[in-house]
């Protein structure tokens, strides 16, 4: 007989509608996983048990009034650590808002809290977001919870790290460049980042904010269409949020799908990759779908925009942290700079300090044509032939990273870890869903993950193609 | 190439303090990273004045994208003398 916490998020809907348990038991239960079981994985920065009993007390004295909220009343989640949660730390994993209380709800979080979900804490990530291993963390590196020498995946290692060790059934990340994705692909759970706009940014501490999406981790594709029909739509506080339109999950006969030369044959991809790619193109095959293998404008140019423009932005975005308003004050300062430069010198680890320093450079006057207008140029370029093969296509497959979780300590360099990106940048240059499914194994035992990307606003499309690959998978 | 006193300029001009061990690091990562995007250089040159790119950015007017380096502003985000001169 499985464990409560075995039970997938629509099981445990189910199983909360028919009186099966109680939300105090479900939360109780997730309590009881994080205690005997974080300690090795690291997925949590901050549980909020007290705060959790209450809601989840709330929620089964609405359902006895027959006043369920949603259907997502009731159900425990957590959130990564650079999502707002008023009264809460919020830190980014940074020494900068080591102590900063939230004063406000993210919207994603308000939505989930006027659902009835029962929020339990934060969740450990890279340092602002910036990392693909989930080690540059001031509250030290996540555990990859299937093969503990490896590397969660960053920079959302908390929220995919959690949800693969059944310490919540659902998670929420952020992904600017993958960082929903890939530690989704390497933890083996499914992770979803939607189009840029259809869920609200407010209260997400941002990165690069023209890349950044709050995305979302789940066991399954059907659970994460739950988790996002939740939070998707218009918000008044977050100017880019679009009129997300109703779809339905109709797929299209034959489904036509193609298949990214340079991401399969790339020479960092490794063969266990390539098998797995080989694998999902063979079940959609089998259900009809029409494969063709096309080309996306170079890898490199696409990674190369991705680093020069997200680091521009963070480079403008980070510098309100200065230590005034605030986050940590340098107490070494006997001028205003210093106080400014301080703070930020003392609070920034280096992987922050690298990005906006290398933001900064890209801004000066004579790398500015050089670098920061053609990549501009090479997102507009990647974002029009993305828009021409969705003209021909519904789909676009590919591996999620080049190789499977490699083991900590190993990517030191930069380009090591931007490397890792590769294949997750386009959907963030161009606006564009995107969703890791497990499928297939590394040579270490853990899950690789398949990428589908959609047009925009075809979430529904996306989730319903992520099924044909669960079911295969299963095979 | 950059070297450990334009790194040190970055830093005053970003309102980043950093150790010497931290230059030399930032210094070789920094030069990595330039490295890396020398592919960008394979796309034609951008003239703000007369080729108006649109990026997703700037097709979001609220989204607060880059500071000064909208192509349409005119704003001159040089850095003071001593970086132009190396």
């Amino acid at each position: 007989m499985k464990k409560l916490i075995e039970y997938t998020l629509q099981e445990h809907i189910n199983a909360l509608q028919a009186g099966e348990y109680s939300s105090v038991d479900l939360t109780n239960a997730y309590l009881e996983r994080i205690a005997e079981n974080d300690a090795s994985v690291n997925a949590f920065v901050w549980i909020d048990a007290k705060g959790a009993l209450e809601a989840a007390w709330a929620s089964d004295e609405r359902r006895r009034r027959g006043a369920a909220l949603s259907q997502l009343d009731g159900i425990p989640y957590a959130v990564k650590d650079n999502l707002c949660v008023k009264g809460m730390r919020t830190t980014c994993a940074s020494r900068i808002l080591e102590n900063y209380i939230a004063p406000y709800d993210a919207t994603a979080v308000s939505r989930l809290r006027e659902s009835g979900a029962v929020l339990l804490g934060k969740l450990n990530m890279d340092e602002f977001a910036m990392g693909s291993t989930g080690e540059l963390s001031i509250f030290g590196a996540t555990a990859n919870p299937l093969h503990p020498a490896l590397v969660s995946g960053g920079s959302s290692s908390g929220s995919a790290a959690a949800v693969a060790a059944l310490e919540v059934p659902f998670a929420l990340g952020s992904d600017t460049g993958g960082s929903v994705r890939q530690p989704a692909a390497f933890c083996g759970v499914v992770g979803l980042k939607p189009t840029y706009g259809a869920i609200s940014r407010y209260g997400l501490i941002g990165f690069a904010p023209s890349f950044d999406c709050v995305g979302l981790l789940t066991r399954n594709a059907a659970d994460a269409e739950t988790v996002f029909s939740a939070l998707v739509g218009k918000d008044p506080h977050d100017a880019t949020t679009l009129d997300y339109p109703q779809q339905t999950p109709l797929l299209r006969h034959p489904l036509r799908i193609a298949v990214v030369k340079e991401l399969l044959e790339g020479e960092g991809v490794s063969e266990e990759v390539r098998v797995s790619v080989q694998r999902a193109i063979h079940a959609f095959s089998k259900q009809g779908a029409e494969i063709q293998t096309i080309s996306l404008p170079s890898p490199q140019i696409a990674l190369a925009a991705y680093c020069v423009l997200s680091a521009v932005e963070a480079s403008s975005n980070l510098a309100r942290f200065d230590g005034i308003r605030y986050g940590r004050r340098s107490k070494n300062a006997d001028t205003l700079f210093d106080l400014y430069a301080n703070s930020r010198g003392e609070g920034f680890g280096m992987e922050v300090k690298r990005r906006i320093l290398f933001g900064t450079c890209m801004l000066t006057e004579e790398r500015r044509k050089i670098y920061l207008e053609r990549a501009a140029y090479a997102r507009n370029q990647i974002r029009e032939r993305m828009e021409e093969i969705f003209s021909s296509f519904d789909l676009i497959l590919n591996p999620t990273s080049p190789t499977g979780a490699f083991p900590r300590g190993s990517k030191q360099t930069p380009a090591e870890r931007r490397e890792a990106d590769l294949c997750a940048v386009y959907a963030n240059l161009a606006g564009n869903p995107a969703l890791s499914v497990p499928f297939g194994t590394s040579a270490y035992g853990t899950p690789l993950g398949i990428q589908l990307t959609a047009a925009p606003c075809r979430e529904a499309l996306l989730l319903a193609a992520a099924r044909i690959l669960e079911e295969a998978s299963h095979e | 190439m950059l070297s450990n006193q334009e790194i040190k300029e970055l830093g005053r001009v970003a309102r980043v303090s950093f150790d010497q061990s931290e230059t030399e690091i930032l210094c070789r990562d920094l030069n990595a990273l330039l490295e890396m995007s020398a592919v960008l250089e394979l796309l034609p040159q951008v003239d703000g004045s007369s080729e108006r790119v649109a990026t997703l950015a700037e097709l979001r007017e609220d989204v607060v994208v880059v500071a000064g380096a909208r192509m349409d502003t005119g704003k001159d985000f040089s850095v003071p003398p001593v970086m132009e001169k190396t």
